[in-house]
């Protein structure tokens, strides 16, 4: 699935992006705006880290969820300014390839989901404390729905779908750093995911264009999203009596987990 | 300086046979391996980076003025510390799966990333053992001595000029071959000792190394002994970083896209 599927009739529009202004005078600075688009990207993942894991009661836990979304506003939106203004840059003077790519089109819908989390939802609840409103339930639930959506073409398409394990491994991460109870189980996972990929290697001698490690690695894959989405679960509904605060933890993990698809789907573009 | 240790790394590590591959060149070979460890580094970096610098803004007085500094690193180290340890860990197994001896050893880029990685390295043991003694005095002070705000920037700089080298690593404006021998860049990625080394430059010559492509790999080139395996088909190249463009080819409308515009290789 990728933007020529939907927009046929702009593929002579983006034929011709890059030799018009002002792509055209930009092909020089390519390399600049990646190094800069990567630096935006590490300043919004930062700010996106630390507030979601507030949510989770995790991380800044001395300061209040809307002292902490107060105090990172600025560098957000800056993160977000720079990895949105390169990122038409970059993606211009690349508009041919990306048209067709799978995974800039997953990419594309996470970063939505991701933005719409981010700006439409997450800093609404931060600002009221964990207070979940019905708008930010709806938006809340519009986002995930699209995540879901990007993480389907992500998890079916072939050539990128290894990509999914980052997503993967990154939701143990988290379950690492805010779960309570089931901390353990997740460290264990998250060093068997790594572990699996390698032992797939040597049990298939090392030649990785084998079937039975796709195979490894698809059976690998939906056994640790099963198992994240169990552990999530509990960890969040044991956690938190109230509904409010099982939705805004619920919301800060898919906020996370969509910057993280977001993030690897611009990585696998170069890869597939 | 190390360049006969990276050489054993690339080519016989793990070698058990004549025409057997070194694990190095396997994991460069293979078709998903590396992007994941690789792709692991770049995710692991947007949160280390990341939470690195508001601690830094927090030295430097820009952000998070009204909580103690001492109260926001408690909180935020151990996240910082835990994403630092698995871009480490990544870093060396995608430095180790791509031909470490001839690709990133001579590297200019990659040459410039260490020493500012070096940098940010003693500035943390410079705050560590001397600044952070007199953390009392300064703990709530929402503008921090000066020492304290150098320091943050220091750590800042440092962080984004690895970033932005790491990234430059894909480009190969100054792979030794490009470099004028003699100049001071050639001497600085020790580029002789890539070419008089009489073992590897043979294998250089095989992998077509000499030539405009890094990689074999993305050249289509062929399994030999001491050389790459066999290239995937078009579709499943791995190799990102050695198509990417060069600022000898710049993107050109009328021909193919370039290569790699996204976030990613490198950092």
């Amino acid at each position: 699935m990728d933007f020529a599927t939907f927009f046929p009739g702009a593929a002579d529009w983006v034929h011709n992006l890059g030799k018009v202004p002002p792509y055209v005078y930009l092909t020089d600075l390519y390399a600049p705006f990646g190094a800069i688009h990567l630096l935006g990207l590490s300043l919004l993942g930062g700010c996106m880290i630390l507030m979601n894991l507030r949510l989770l009661g995790a991380g800044l836990t001395n300061e209040s969820p809307s002292d902490v979304e107060r105090n990172l506003r600025v560098w957000h939106i800056v993160g977000a300014a720079i990895v949105i203004g390169t990122g038409l840059v970059i993606g211009g003077l690349n508009a041919e390839r990306l048209f067709t790519s799978h995974s800039f089109f997953v990419k594309m819908v996470s970063m939505l989901a991701a933005l719409i989390f981010t700006f439409g939802v997450v800093n609404n609840i931060a600002k009221a404390d964990g207070k979940v409103s019905l708008t930010s339930m709806i938006f809340g639930g519009i986002a995930m729905i699209i995540f879901l959506f990007a993480m389907g073409v992500f998890s079916v398409t072939e050539g990128i779908s290894p990509g999914t394990f980052h997503v993967l491994t990154a939701g143990y991460a988290v379950l690492l750093l805010f779960g309570k109870r089931t901390r353990l189980i997740a460290g264990i996972a998250f060093v068997v995911m790594f572990g699996t990929v390698l032992e797939g290697y040597v049990v298939a001698g090392l030649d990785s264009f084998s079937t039975d490690l796709k195979n490894l690695g698809i059976a690998r894959s939906v056994l640790g999203g099963v198992l994240l989405i169990a552990l999530t679960g509990y960890e969040i509904y044991k956690d938190d009596a109230t509904t409010d605060g099982r939705i805004a933890k619920m919301i800060a993990v898919m906020s996370i987990l969509s910057w993280v698809a977001t993030a690897a789907g611009g990585r696998w573009i170069g890869f597939s | 300086m190390f360049h006969d240790f990276f050489s054993w790394l690339q080519y016989d590590l793990g070698k058990t046979s004549e025409d057997g591959l070194s694990w190095s060149m396997a994991l460069n070979g293979s078709q998903n391996l590396w992007n994941l460890f690789e792709g692991t580094h770049v995710l692991t970096l947007m949160f280390f980076a990341g939470t690195i610098w508001i601690i830094d803004l927090r030295m430097m007085g820009v952000a998070f003025r009204n909580v103690p500094f001492s109260r926001l690193n408690d909180k935020v180290l151990p996240i910082t510390m835990l994403a630092f340890g698995m871009m480490v860990f990544t870093g060396l197994v995608t430095f180790f799966g791509r031909q470490p001896a001839t690709f990133y050893y001579h590297d200019v880029w990659f040459r410039l990333k260490m020493i500012f990685l070096l940098l940010a390295s003693i500035n943390i043991f410079w705050f560590h053992f001397k600044v952070q003694t007199s953390q009392a005095e300064w703990d709530a002070m929402p503008t921090p001595p000066t020492k304290v705000r150098i320091s943050g920037a220091v750590s800042m700089a440092c962080w984004i000029l690895v970033i932005i080298f790491g990234r430059f690593i894909a480009y190969d404006w100054y792979k030794c071959d490009k470099l004028e021998p003699n100049s001071i860049l050639y001497a600085f990625a020790e580029c002789a000792n890539l070419y008089t080394d009489g073992e590897n430059a043979e294998s250089l010559e095989d992998e077509e190394l000499m030539d405009d492509d890094i990689d074999p790999l993305a050249n289509g080139g062929t399994m030999s002994p001491g050389a790459l395996p066999a290239a995937p088909a078009t579709d499943e190249v791995p190799a990102v970083e050695d198509t990417a463009p060069t600022d000898e080819s710049p993107p050109d409308p009328d021909a193919a896209a370039p290569a790699q515009p996204t976030p990613g290789q490198g950092g």
